[in-house]
């Protein structure tokens, strides 16, 4: 199988790996450790812990959130985080105790299969691949199907992020004992590692370590950007081998299809081993390319601290770019942006002292579709773009805006610079709202109708409770004859008071009939005088 | 709405040029014109030169004005070059002999009319170019109609007499003057049109029988049992457009998709016509007859106007083909390829609309 794929679409952009020539640089343990209260998809947790609690390393911080060092709880409070969507979070502030003292293994109780798993589950690993998927979720919804495709992903596109490469150059080994003993505990028919075939070290560090491992499959792919992508990548590798697409209704998952980054499945296989992951590999890259580093972190780690440990400390003007140059986000170095933590989905940071290149004007869109090739979810972003600017979403959503991945391509080769991605990040946010709007009113529109049919359940069974039952009172009765022939004669304007009188007795009676509740409003009886 | 990262902009700068900005690619497309308009100018005189000139200043003026008009900034989107394009095309387009005024009146309908009125570039439903050409052929059919003489390469038409000029001043009569398309030399569609009708003559003398005094038909045209192969004059033409068009591509600057369409269609129609025996040019004269070749490189590909899926502009390439087809073989005006464009040009947000939506099973993986 020495056929290199290629996703579709997408752009082969140079490659610029920083920090490579040099070995992963092993951070130290921060004096204190910071760990923001926000899970995959911005949602925010609640602490489980609070100031001047006492944790060990591995102990529950919030749901899904382990700590990765022990410590005394400083404080919960709200800090500047490094989030693409946010600027704020609730983050638990940790004083870490000189101690380092190894994390415990979960509960890893040995070689029954469905045990392993369960330990898995239970380990509270993020995906290290920037999106930062619980991948507990991924496992627990394989595992229920049976696991039909394990791919690791070791596409690492996007220039100036390369921490994977440098796991892999250094660590070959580690990392397929580790995708071997995940393969041995879910049981694939498939198991493949995808990796792109520009990675002068690592792929050969692979191949070595592969040697002895026929049931793992390297899989090459060409050099392109966003190969690293799950949806694009799954969706060729399934071409490959000849399986049906996912469709828009499923997920991967769904079909025992398992995706994971490199680094989240060497963190995974420790964990089935004992061991507890609570370190990632950043890429701190610099304008000066010999200053460039991949350094080995304890997830919640200060960047102010990190980099003032490597020898780069930021200036005021120092400009910082988290993640790649594509798909990241830009911060200024003030100190509140310092004393952010590096978490679970920082792969990259960028430090750059020079001003930033001078954006070229924005132009309308002349309708050239050079973004509709390299678009790797086979979109067709220019029309995306016009009906953005109409503001018309069901459009979008019917040209499928929802697929987008956010990766940039379309903004890069665009002759008229339109920011597209960011419109369309904008259009799928108001998308989402709007989803959820449709929902709430969906929901009071449902309580509405119940009540309606309630009312009416309960208007007819004391109707029916009236005709069964002789009323109890002989002036009631009287009055019940004299409203029954007024209506058979046709109510006149005069008798209207005494018509609405007689009904209320009516109903006074029928609220002594047993289990009834009260009666909520007269509008479901009709207008008095002709009802009955 | 949020910038862009800088990080794309440096991705942008980092790149081997994928793609020109806008500015660029329209100058492109102008180079690939130059050799064209150049060999025009050789085969029909200095008319079609002045005309090109002329043209263009006059696009520019108009355009810099309505942007002005806007409010908008004229230096950013006057450099963009699609103004001066558009005048280029249609200076193209026209007789080398029509008067200045009607030619500045077409700019002027094509910038304001097709182009800013709906909101400038990039919003025009409407090739401006083609939208122009059209009320020209309209208005003013005798000057537009008004052939030189082709004194340089008298090769298949016999030039009309400065007599015959002076005739058209006589009034229109219902049926247009047949040729109405400049520089492709209209010569040989027309004579094999006239062939064509050639049967139906005799039983309705009111329909083509006469070419018209305007027309620079050779008056024994009609007389011919076949139909002459197009003029090397209008091949040598087309294949100068063939050539930048070629060019265009191997830039990267027009995708290949319309022109093969377009030039494709005709061609499978012309076969078709030609197996089922009727007089017909050929499936391979068709293409270097009129202005096929110039309409599929240069005016059907321009972005804005035209489809923008890759499945939509086959669509769109081969909806022009077919038109132009119709309107040889059995329309009122020898040439349709100017029609087939602002008809496809309509066609164009359907056509849009049914291809691009992705398709159903394709990589929704989330």
């Amino acid at each position: 199988m020495n056929e290199t794929l290629r996703i579709r679409g997408g752009l082969a952009l140079p490659r610029a790996k920083p920090g490579l020539d040099r070995p992963i640089l092993a951070a130290a343990l921060p004096p204190v450790l910071v760990f923001p209260l926000v899970a995959h998809g911005n949602r925010p947790l609640l602490s489980h812990v609070k100031a001047g609690d006492t944790v060990r390393a591995g102990d529950w911080l919030a749901h899904g959130l382990r700590a990765s060092a022990s410590g005394r709880v400083r404080s919960v409070e709200s800090r500047t985080v490094l989030h693409p969507r946010r600027a704020r979070a609730d983050c638990v502030v940790l004083d870490t105790l000189p101690s380092a003292d190894l994390p415990p293994a979960p509960d890893a109780s040995g070689t029954v299969r469905r045990a392993e798993l369960e330990s898995l589950l239970s380990a509270g690993i993020d995906g290290q691949g920037g999106a930062g998927f619980p991948a507990a979720d991924k496992l627990s919804a394989v595992r229920s199907g049976g696991c039909r495709l394990l791919l690791i992903n070791a596409c690492e596109c996007e220039p100036g992020v390369a921490c994977d490469e440098a796991l892999l150059q250094e660590d070959a080994p580690a990392v397929v004992a580790a995708i071997e003993r995940l393969r041995q505990a879910l049981q694939p028919d498939v198991t493949l590692i995808a990796i792109e075939r520009d990675k002068p070290r690592a792929v050969p560090a692979l191949h070595r370590s592969l040697a002895a491992m026929p049931q793992i499959t390297l899989l090459p792919f060409e050099p392109v950007y966003p190969s690293g992508a799950e949806a694009p990548l799954l969706s060729r590798v399934l071409e490959h081998l000849g399986l049906p697409p996912v469709t828009r209704a499923e997920r991967p998952t769904d079909r025992g299809l398992l995706c994971l980054n490199v680094a989240t499945a060497l963190a995974l296989g420790q964990a089935l081993d004992g061991t507890l992951a609570t370190t990632r590999i950043v890429t701190v890259a610099s304008d000066q390319a010999s200053l460039s580093r991949n350094v080995r972190i304890v997830l919640g780690t200060p960047l102010g601290w990190l980099l003032e440990r490597i020898g780069q400390p930021p200036s005021a003007a120092t400009r910082l770019r988290i993640g790649g140059p594509l798909s990241g986000f830009m911060r200024t170095a003030d100190p509140q942006t310092l004393d952010a933590p590096l978490g679970v989905t920082t792969h990259a940071i960028h430090l750059s002292a020079s001003a930033p290149a001078p954006m070229p004007i924005t132009r309308p869109c002349i309708r050239c579709a050079a973004c509709a090739p390299v678009c790797p979810a086979n979109l067709q972003p220019h029309l995306l773009h016009w009906h953005a600017s109409a503001n018309a979403p069901a459009e979008l959503q019917r040209l499928g805006i929802d697929r987008c991945l956010e990766c940039g391509c379309c903004d890069v080769v665009c002759p008229s610079a339109i920011p597209l991605t960011a419109q369309f990040r904008l259009g799928r946010a108001e998308l989402g709202e709007r989803a959820r709007r449709d929902a709430e009113a969906e929901r009071a529109d449902a309580l509405i109708r119940q009540r309606q049919e309630r009312r009416q359940r309960e208007t007819l069974r004391r109707r029916a409770a009236l005709d069964e039952a002789p009323a109890p009172n002989i002036a009631v009765n009287a009055a019940l004859a004299r409203a029954k022939a007024r209506a058979r004669r046709g109510a006149r304007p005069a008798d209207r008071a005494a018509g609405q009188a007689a009904d209320q007795t009516v109903d006074q009676v029928a609220d002594r009939a047993p289990d009834t509740s009260p009666p909520e409003s007269p509008t479901v009886d009709g207008p008095p005088g002709n009802s009955r | 709405m949020t910038g862009q990262l800088p990080g794309i902009a440096a991705m942008r700068a980092g790149l081997p040029a994928l793609l020109p900005a806008t500015g660029p690619l329209m100058r492109a497309v102008m180079l690939a014109l130059l050799p064209g308009t150049l060999l025009a100018a050789w085969l029909f005189g200095i008319g079609v030169l002045v005309n090109v000139v002329f043209g263009v200043c006059t696009a520019l003026i108009v355009e810099a004005l309505a942007l002005r008009l806007r409010g908008r900034s004229v230096q950013d989107t006057l450099s963009d070059g699609s103004a001066a394009l558009a005048g280029w095309l249609l200076a193209l387009c026209v007789t080398p002999t029509l008067p200045a005024w009607q030619l500045m009146l077409g700019v002027l309908i094509a910038i304001l009319l097709a182009k800013h009125v709906f909101g400038g570039i990039g919003h025009n439903p409407f090739n401006p170019a083609m939208v122009g050409y059209a009320v020209l052929l309209i208005s003013f059919p005798q000057t537009m109609n008004a052939w030189p003489a082709h004194a340089a390469l008298p090769l298949n038409a016999a030039p009309p007499s400065p007599a015959v000029t002076l005739q058209a001043d006589a009034p229109f009569d219902g049926e247009p003057a047949a040729d109405w398309h400049a520089l492709t030399g209209q010569t040989p569609l027309e004579a094999w049109r006239t062939a064509r009708h050639q049967p139906r003559i005799d039983d309705a003398p009111l329909t083509v029988s006469d070419p018209g005094p305007l027309s620079n038909t050779p008056s024994n045209a009609s007389n011919e049992a076949t139909v002459r192969p197009p003029g090397e004059r209008q091949a040598l033409l087309a294949l100068a457009w063939l050539i930048g068009g070629l060019w265009l591509l191997r830039r990267g600057v027009i995708a290949w998709h319309i022109p093969f369409a377009v030039l494709a269609t005709l061609s499978a129609c012309e076969l078709v016509a030609q197996v089922s025996g009727a007089a017909t040019i050929g499936p391979l004269g068709a293409p270097f007859s009129g202005a096929a070749m110039l309409g599929a490189f240069f005016i059907a590909t321009d972005p804005v106007s035209a489809a923008a899926t890759a499945r939509g502009r086959l669509v769109y390439g081969a909806g022009i083909g077919l038109i132009t087809f119709a309107i040889r073989s059995a329309g009122g005006w020898p040439e349709g390829v100017a029609f087939g464009v602002l008809l496809m040009n309509g066609a164009v947000p359907m056509i849009d609309r049914l291809s691009g939506a992705p398709p159903r099973s394709a990589d929704a993986a989330k």
